[in-house]
């Protein structure tokens, strides 16, 4: 909902004050701009789902995230969704890939399941981990080799090159 | 409890399964090996929309039908008849206590008519409605916003029967609407205002068809591991499910056709959220971490079948047939370079989707996915892909051609997944690929689809011949 506001409260001070100046119109296009960035992203759900799967490596996961671009983004918080998702995340991964991404609120061993109905604010920092930490450009690394899956635009290339396979 | 369920006439293949996912997702407690129960209204055929289906309760008769895309409404039936005089009968031997709580005077009511196969004056339609004083209505007629809806179904009386074989009789049903559909959803996502679109976008209406088959709903994870233009996942994200996406082809993921133009932006055009994850992978060589598992409560596809997108794999053309060996990219190359992919076939491909399907579904999960499908004139029995982990639960086909259809498969997880499973299966999809080898040939599905068939040829030729509209058209509704 703030891309919408962000956007009206540009539209209504154009009105107000008709731009003369070319400045503001770039300023304009540049917010824009920025809006449209804020959306695509990968998560780091989705870090703790992938591996390097170049054939014969043996130490493929938790691939090192190399940030340049880190956006928050607020995300609808479903506590059952994070339930269900609690109990499939490698919990090191993710607070070892929060930290790469300069978010370092999570607690280093996973609590007891317990926790997700009593403590609404560990949820809370879990579902910030989770969804709402997003690497825009960078690189996911393979920890053995080294190989670099580039994060475009917020899409995560994983295809392997043909002497990878 | 019995409901009357009304369909709209299209799509006949996916009517039931849909009320039948429709049910489970609302907590209709289904014994397991069972199905809903369903009954024909007398002299019917199976392809009459009106059909009785046993639920537990209004509340999920209700559910269903405001959910549901083929459901035109669920009714509490009052009555029917082959004719007015006993539609009357039926009415009056219909218990009070289950008539009188909705005509009492406080409250405001409305009759409307509805007809199948044939149209009726609004005279006609008033005429019908004033022969119902026999009901003791004491409430206050309100057309716009009334309490209780009742409705009078009429089927044609005369011999042809449009739209349905000649089996069936006239029926007259009068009821008390429980559940109606909201079919705004279909002009709100129908492809024609869609931004970004592919060649193989889903329609909105077989997306939200696949979206509910999937069980799609708040607080579930639904992966689409073809997603292209993402229009399956839309349709799941608008039933509140998260969504995940992945596909071999970077461009259409990553860039469609501009800022305003791609994945994301269909997303937005809705106000839906955005899917948690897309990514550029190859699903002949998925990079899930070792013991991930059980992660997506379903998977939702179009596999590429070659009619009219094909399937691409990593490794070139020559060197998945062996000719040369896979060559070593320079160093000073490797950022930039965009590696070679060679074709997928369908069979490989669906291979693949089972076993990435056995190993991420939750158990329970569903996966549903279309599967191309040879029409053969001879009426052999067709054979659909199979998984140790999968039982199927619905085949829904939808008629393409005269010579190729698609049929809509719905499997449930019913075994968890283990790697004595997965040789199991391997052993299965070898058999598969035996018995289709004639898909394998390249083109196939293809050829069948694009060349003209001897048969057509015929046909040309002597142009005396030509088949009359048949009334009744089954399927090809």
């Amino acid at each position: 909902m703030s891309i919408i506001s962000h956007h009206d409260t540009c539209v209504f001070h154009l009105r107000r004050q008709p731009p003369r100046h070319f400045a503001f119109l770039a300023h304009l296009l540049l917010v824009a701009q920025r809006e449209r960035e804020r959306r695509k992203k990968m998560r780091l759900i989705v870090h703790n789902m992938l591996s390097c799967n170049i054939k014969g490596v043996v130490n493929k996961f938790p691939l090192l995230i190399e940030a340049e671009k880190v956006i928050e983004k607020e995300v609808d918080f479903n506590p059952d969704f994070l339930r269900h998702m609690f109990a499939k995340i490698e919990w090191k991964a993710l607070v070892d890939g929060a930290r790469s991404m300069g978010y370092s609120e999570l607690p280093d061993y996973a609590p007891d399941t317990a926790a997700l109905d009593s403590d609404e604010s560990f949820l809370r920092k879990f579902h910030h981990a989770l969804l709402e930490l997003h690497l825009d450009e960078g690189s996911i690394v393979c920890p053995e080799t080294g190989r670099k899956f580039s994060v475009n635009k917020g899409i995560p290339n994983m295809l392997l090159h043909e002497d990878e396979v | 409890m019995w409901f009357l369920c009304v369909f709209y006439h299209r799509l006949l293949d996916f009517r039931k399964p849909e009320v039948e996912a429709l049910a489970e997702l609302f907590g209709e407690e289904i014994a397991e090996n069972e199905t809903l129960q369903w009954r024909l209204p007398e002299h019917h055929h199976n392809d009459t929309p009106f059909h009785f289906v046993q639920l537990s309760s209004e509340e999920i008769a209700q559910n269903i039908a405001k959910r549901s895309i083929l459901v035109k409404g669920m009714y509490e039936l009052w009555g029917e008849g082959t004719c007015y005089e006993e539609l009357r009968d039926s009415i009056k031997s219909y218990p009070d206590s289950r008539k009188l709580p909705f005509l009492t005077p406080g409250s405001t009511f409305r009759i409307s008519v509805e007809t199948f196969g044939k149209a009726m004056t609004f005279d006609e339609q008033k005429d019908r409605i004033y022969s119902l004083t026999y009901i003791p209505f004491e409430g206050k007629v309100n057309l716009k916003n009334p309490d209780h809806n009742f409705f009078l179904m009429e089927m044609d009386e005369s011999e042809e029967n449009n739209g349905l074989p000649p089996i069936v009789q006239r029926r007259i049903f009068f009821g008390r609407e429980v559940g109606f559909a909201d079919r705004k959803l279909l002009p709100t996502f129908q492809l024609k205002s869609r931004n970004y679109l592919g060649p193989t976008a889903m329609d909105a209406e077989m997306a939200f068809l696949m979206a509910n088959q999937a069980k799609a709903t708040s607080g579930k994870l639904v992966y689409d591991p073809f997603v292209g233009t993402g229009s399956i996942l839309v349709s799941a994200a608008r039933f509140g499910a998260m969504t995940m996406g992945a596909d071999i082809d970077i461009r259409v993921v990553r860039d469609g056709r501009g800022p305003d133009c791609n994945v994301w932006s269909n997303f937005k055009q809705y106000g839906l959220p955005m899917p948690v994850a897309l990514l550029r992978m190859d699903n002949n060589l998925p990079p899930w971490r070792s013991g991930l598992k059980e992660i997506f409560d379903a998977i939702i596809c179009d596999p590429p079948y070659g009619v009219r997108a094909g399937g691409r794999k990593s490794g070139g053309r020559k060197i998945l047939r062996g000719t040369v060996d896979p060559y070593t990219v320079p160093e000073d190359k490797r950022t930039d370079h965009i590696p070679s992919t060679g074709a997928y076939s369908l069979v490989e491909c669906v291979h693949d989707l089972l076993n990435l399907a056995a190993r991420m579904l939750v158990m329970k999960g569903r996966l549903v996915f279309f599967f191309p499908v040879l029409r053969d004139e001879n009426g052999g029995e067709v054979k659909f892909p199979e998984h140790p982990c999968f039982k199927l639960v619905a085949v829904s086909e939808q008629i393409l051609s005269s010579r190729y259809s698609r049929v809509l498969l719905t499997m449930v997880k019913v075994e968890p997944y283990s790697e004595e499973i997965e040789e199991a299966a391997r052993l299965m999809h070898l058999e598969f690929r035996e018995n289709h080898l004639k898909w394998l040939e390249d083109g196939n599905i293809h050829s069948s689809v694009f060349k003209p068939s001897d048969a057509s040829q015929i046909h040309a030729d002597s142009k005396t011949f030509k088949d009359p509209k048949p009334k009744y058209r089954g399927k090809y509704v």
